[in-house]
């Protein structure tokens, strides 16, 4: 349990898992504390009703009420099933496919490499919001539909860090050895050089969780993903009481923002404490 | 050199010609008739066959692709359906308001993030280091969008400095030859509209370069050379400024090139936030009203764009690193 030790020494990243575990755990037990019927039941006696600090607040919505008179407190917490989902389909997805590739790349090099390495320059000189956007689109918005999306427009990041560090575990020994010894290319990859860049992916992988959060919001925020239930959506509806009502925008950004953070704070902590060398 | 040029040159072609296909399979892929998609659930027959002759889309698909290519060359990529003229016109019109606010974004990211990163760094594991990693990660934490509005809550809503949304009438030479001539306030104008987009635009990217430059720079600090200075007396700046951020420079503006592409996907929702009249906004209304030949011509666009800076980036190589050789 060394990963165990290191966490006990970075009060960030105990903070930080602390905070991912909650919010995990409040998005899964919505319908427990009944949170996704106080996410809808709005009533307008409560319209815009301000968070409990304030002297018009009532403590029973703690962070206000929206325009429709909904709970606020209710609706981040229920809000985060649709990014937490969102998010560990799409990093799923980018990581399968751009590990596959960057393998790809790395390991037979030469033609296959310069080809893909092209590939990966066109993916990465459209904006990846904007190939999202258009895919979206064209095809039914759907909470499903946009993580695969996601997911197939933002494997980049997974496929240069697999192909760099291919490239030079393919000079170590110990793969020259397997491949003298008669090893299969599949067993080489599965046996030798998967297990080399697990800890590597697994960096990526807890960062780009935060960021495919961010890019699922903004893509909820212009109404995109067709959930209501959503951080993004909910600072879009936020927008137009900005002067009268700052929680309604301002809550849910605080969400994303936490929620981003920990799972930042979390990648840096693992960085540092399986594989001091990379540098993403 | 010329070479090199030429070889960097067909690789540029080839990854703008991948993307005209990526985006042509995209959009060919959509279940059911593109034709429909356009028209509308309720439309009638007649309407859809009369967009779908209009948009080529009867066409037999190689030909499509031929005449996508020929017309990416050109500069011609058809008519827009929402502004009814040249698609290519429509987003070169708004091209210099993207321009401005991604260049302010960047003018006003760059120094500061690579301050940070640098301070971050000397001064490791300091209050000012402290400090500086917090403020790199609230930016690369801050949903851009939100962030935007964050902004006009507090600046335009609650302390009233500055307009909430829209571009200023002028663009900057404008301006600036305006305040030359004895008009400083249309400076002052200027300013007050693109500050808040600039910013939003910008936190992402510093905070990006400011981590890197902190990293980069830590690692320089601890080379042999870095020692050799030290020891023959070479004050703190000096060190930094001469022998630690022109090795630091070349991966900072590497993965800043390569990141352009975020920069200007920022742009698509900054200048949405902000109703900035730009090719971003102009890109969202085309997605939404699934105008093609604009969706086509923009990404192409920035496709370009993206080449273009990552070609100067290796030119600033050979500025930066003498020791780099283009060959």
């Amino acid at each position: 349990m060394k990963w165990w030790i290191e966490l006990r020494k970075n009060w960030m990243a105990q903070a930080s898992l602390f905070f991912i575990i909650l919010i995990v755990g409040m998005a899964l037990m919505a319908p427990v504390f009944g949170f996704d019927t106080r996410a809808d039941g709005g009533d307008l006696e409560r319209r815009n009703l301000p968070p409990s600090w304030y002297e018009k607040g009532n403590i029973r919505y703690p962070l206000g009420c929206d325009a429709q008179g909904r709970d606020i407190f209710s609706r981040v917490f229920y809000g985060a099933r649709t990014s937490l989902f969102v998010a560990l389909v799409s990093v799923s997805i980018a990581t399968s496919l751009g590990v596959l590739i960057g393998l790809l790349a790395g390991y037979y090099g030469g033609r296959v490499d310069d080809l893909i390495m092209r590939l990966v320059d066109a993916v990465i000189s459209i904006p990846g919001i904007l190939l999202t956007l258009i895919a979206i689109t064209l095809w039914n918005p759907g909470v499903l539909n946009v993580a695969i999306f996601i997911g197939l427009t933002h494997w980049v990041w997974q496929a240069r860090t697999a192909r760099s560090k291919i490239l030079s575990l393919r000079e170590e020994p110990f793969i020259i050895a397997a491949r003298v010894s008669g090893a299969s290319d599949l067993r080489i990859i599965l046996r030798h050089i998967i297990p080399n860049i697990r800890a590597t992916i697994l960096v990526v992988m807890t960062t780009q969780i935060g960021y495919m959060i961010i890019i699922e919001s903004s893509l909820s925020f212009f109404g995109m993903t067709g959930s209501t239930i959503s951080w993004g959506w909910d600072i879009s509806q936020g927008r137009d009481y900005l002067s009268t009502a700052w929680w309604i925008t301002s809550m849910p950004g605080v969400a994303i923002l936490l929620t981003v953070i920990s799972f930042n704070i979390l990648g840096d902590w693992l960085r540092d404490a399986l594989d001091p060398h990379l540098r993403v | 050199m010329k070479k090199y040029l030429i070889r960097r040159l067909l690789s540029g072609i080839l990854v703008l010609w991948m993307v005209l296909t990526l985006v042509f399979i995209l959009v060919h892929s959509v279940p059911g008739d593109p034709a429909q998609v356009v028209a509308g659930d309720l439309a009638d027959v007649k309407t859809v066959n009369e967009i779908r002759a209009k948009l080529g889309l009867d066409l037999p698909l190689s030909v499509q692709y031929w005449n996508l290519l020929k017309g990416a060359v050109t500069g011609n990529m058809g008519v827009s359906f929402s502004y009814r003229y040249s698609a290519f016109q429509v987003v070169i019109e708004r091209f210099p308001a993207t321009v401005e606010l991604t260049l302010v974004g960047a003018i006003l990211a760059i120094p500061l993030s690579i301050a940070l990163g640098i301070v971050s760094a000397v001064k490791r594991n300091s209050v000012l280091d402290h400090l500086a990693k917090l403020i790199t990660l609230f930016g690369i934490s801050t949903p851009s969008f939100w962030l935007g509005i964050m902004l006009i809550l507090i600046f335009s809503v609650n302390l009233q400095w500055v307009p909430s949304m829209d571009k200023s009438p002028y663009y900057f030479p404008q301006a600036a030859w305006a305040a030359i001539s004895g008009k400083p306030v249309a400076l002052w104008i200027w300013a007050r509209h693109i500050i808040l987009p600039a910013i939003t635009l910008g936190a992402w990217f510093t905070a990006l370069i400011a981590r890197m430059t902190r990293t980069e720079t830590l690692e320089n600090l601890n080379r042999p050379f870095t020692l050799t200075a030290r020891s023959k007396g070479v004050s703190q700046l000096r060190i930094i400024w001469d022998h630690v951020l022109p090795n630091s420079l070349v991966p900072i503006i590497t993965i800043a090139g390569i990141q352009i592409g975020i920069l200007l996907g920022g742009a698509i929702v900054t200048e949405a936030v902000f109703m900035w009249p730009g090719m971003g906004r102009v890109m969202m209304d085309a997605v939404f009203a699934r105008d093609f030949p604009v969706i086509q011509t923009s990404t192409l666009i920035f496709a370009i764009i993206w080449v273009g800076i990552n070609l100067l980036v290796d030119m600033i190589y050979v500025v930066i690193d003498p020791r780099i050789k283009l060959t």
